[in-house]
């Protein structure tokens, strides 16, 4: 009887070590391959993606990304909050790209996408725009010259039954509603870089700088306008500190950096208006010529 | 008598039963505990590795804004301008638009270049007015006090200061409590 209770006790024990092993087993497994349905690798994408844009703000490239599996990007951007562009992976996992100025469109679904970058020049450089997109485009009309030559050879973007794109060499276009994206533009020889209009449809967007003009071509309305907006106040910040430098010149022991420079000029500036930009640039110009000056960029 | 027996045996049946239970319930508790100790773990490194990564390429962004860059008409090169450093010091420090602006775009502490090279004694902030012999641009603070608190991010950096037209060498640090 005694060796018959022994052995009851027996079972308890093996039954509760064999539970706890089996138990630990599939724990142990549960957690190398648990992913919360999704959440944690959509979270760590959109997390390095991030990482990855504020890299190619300063840099110049053009390369595409390939995933190995579909995931859905999803940018959107909300010119009331403070946090601007957002970006979500697969509907699982989102992020606010601050200080990032990446145009894109609102969805886009696929396993490979074409990323590059271009400075945004007005007169100085504020930043890079980051390029991104998954379709292919149509462009019609006069493409402005050069303006091809600045997408990467490695990007291949152009297809005859991709997203239509008008252009037309003129300042003075005018937008029709129904009239899709088109862009009226025009080339200025100081500034080296082009400005016009963008049109979605019959709403004009004035521009100044090539990358704006990628900029509207990659994104949909809603995104550039509120990155168009985003980037302007990027750029009223570089200036203010231009405008501190331009200040500051009067410390400075090379006196032809205060002749004719006005700090407001540059506080003041339009960055649609080209006019308005190529009086910096001119001024700027004028510095290098003259020699041995500090300048203004 | 055997309803008795029975009984007991039953009442055995239910005791057995019962203790099984609950004893299966203590290792399903135990086994939770175990895995969502082991995921946050998990999810812990896999946050500080990613947080490493940004701040590793935080602080060589910063160092190529070209508000700080050397640049003659946007064509830059591979140093920091005294000047620029100066200005965008004063400019945050005076307004707090573009201070909140920065904030929001770095979302670091505060951010230093100290010059290490040529030495200069003490602690000297350089300002519009005194470029040379001085070893301290402070461009970014939080809250005001340019503080060393929390983790420090570094990077080696070349300074021009147009003064004298000579290049110092410095460092770029950047502060952040993440």
């Amino acid at each position: 009887m005694n060796k018959k209770g022994f052995a009851v006790m027996f079972s308890w024990i093996f039954a509760m070590i064999a539970g706890v092993i089996i138990l630990l087993s599939l724990v142990y497994f549960s957690v190398q391959h648990t992913d919360l349905f999704g959440r944690v690798s959509a979270q760590v994408a959109v997390e390095e993606l991030d990482i990855t844009f504020g890299s190619l703000k300063s840099s110049l490239i053009g390369t595409t990304l390939e995933l190995g599996k579909p995931i859905k990007l999803e940018f959107k951007c909300n010119e009331d909050t403070l946090e601007k562009e957002k970006l979500y992976i697969n509907k699982k996992a989102g992020k606010s790209l601050k200080g990032k100025v990446v145009f894109a469109p609102s969805e886009l679904k696929s396993n490979s996408f074409s990323l590059f970058t271009l400075d945004w020049n007005v007169p100085f450089k504020v930043t890079n725009f980051i390029f991104l997109t998954d379709k292919k485009y149509n462009f019609e009309g006069v493409i402005p010259l050069g303006l091809l030559e600045k997408i990467p050879s490695n990007i291949d973007i152009i297809d005859p039954y991709g997203e239509e794109i008008s252009f037309e060499e003129s300042e003075n276009g005018n937008c029709m509603d129904n009239s899709g994206k088109k862009i009226f533009y025009k080339k200025q020889d100081t500034l080296g870089e082009y400005y016009g209009k963008i049109c979605f449809d019959e709403t004009v967007y004035t521009f100044v700088g090539d990358a704006m003009i990628f900029a509207a071509i990659f994104s949909d309305e809603n995104n550039f306008k509120c990155l168009k907006d985003y980037a302007e106040i990027k750029a009223r910040d570089v200036a203010e500190i231009y405008a501190k430098k331009i200040e500051n010149f009067a410390s400075s022991p090379h006196s032809c950096a205060v002749m004719g420079i006005n700090s407001e000029w540059v506080r003041e500036v339009d960055f649609n208006v080209m006019e308005s930009v190529k009086e910096i640039k001119q001024t700027n110009d004028r510095l290098v010529r003259i020699g041995e000056c500090e300048l203004i960029f | 008598m055997r309803t008795d027996i029975l009984n007991k045996k039953g009442q055995l049946e239910i005791g057995i039963k019962i203790m099984v239970l609950i004893v299966f319930l203590v290792l399903l508790i135990i086994s939770l505990i175990v895995y969502f100790r082991f995921s946050y773990s998990s999810l812990r490194e896999t946050k500080e590795e990613i947080l490493e990564e940004k701040f590793s390429s935080l602080v060589n962004v910063i160092a190529n804004l070209p508000e700080l860059k050397c640049s003659i008409t946007n064509i830059e090169s591979e140093c920091l301008d005294a000047r620029k450093l100066v200005a965008f010091g004063q400019v945050l420090y005076e307004d707090t638009d573009v201070k909140n602006n920065y904030y929001e775009e770095l979302e670091i502490n505060s951010l230093v270049v100290k010059i290490v090279y040529p030495e200069v004694a003490g602690s000297i902030e350089c300002d519009e007015s005194k470029l040379i012999n001085c070893n301290v641009f402070n461009l970014f603070s939080l809250k005001g006090d340019y503080s060393d608190e929390g983790l420090k991010y570094t990077t080696p950096v070349s300074v021009y200061i147009p003064d004298n037209g000579k290049y110092v060498i410095g460092k770029l640090v950047v502060t952040s409590n993440a």
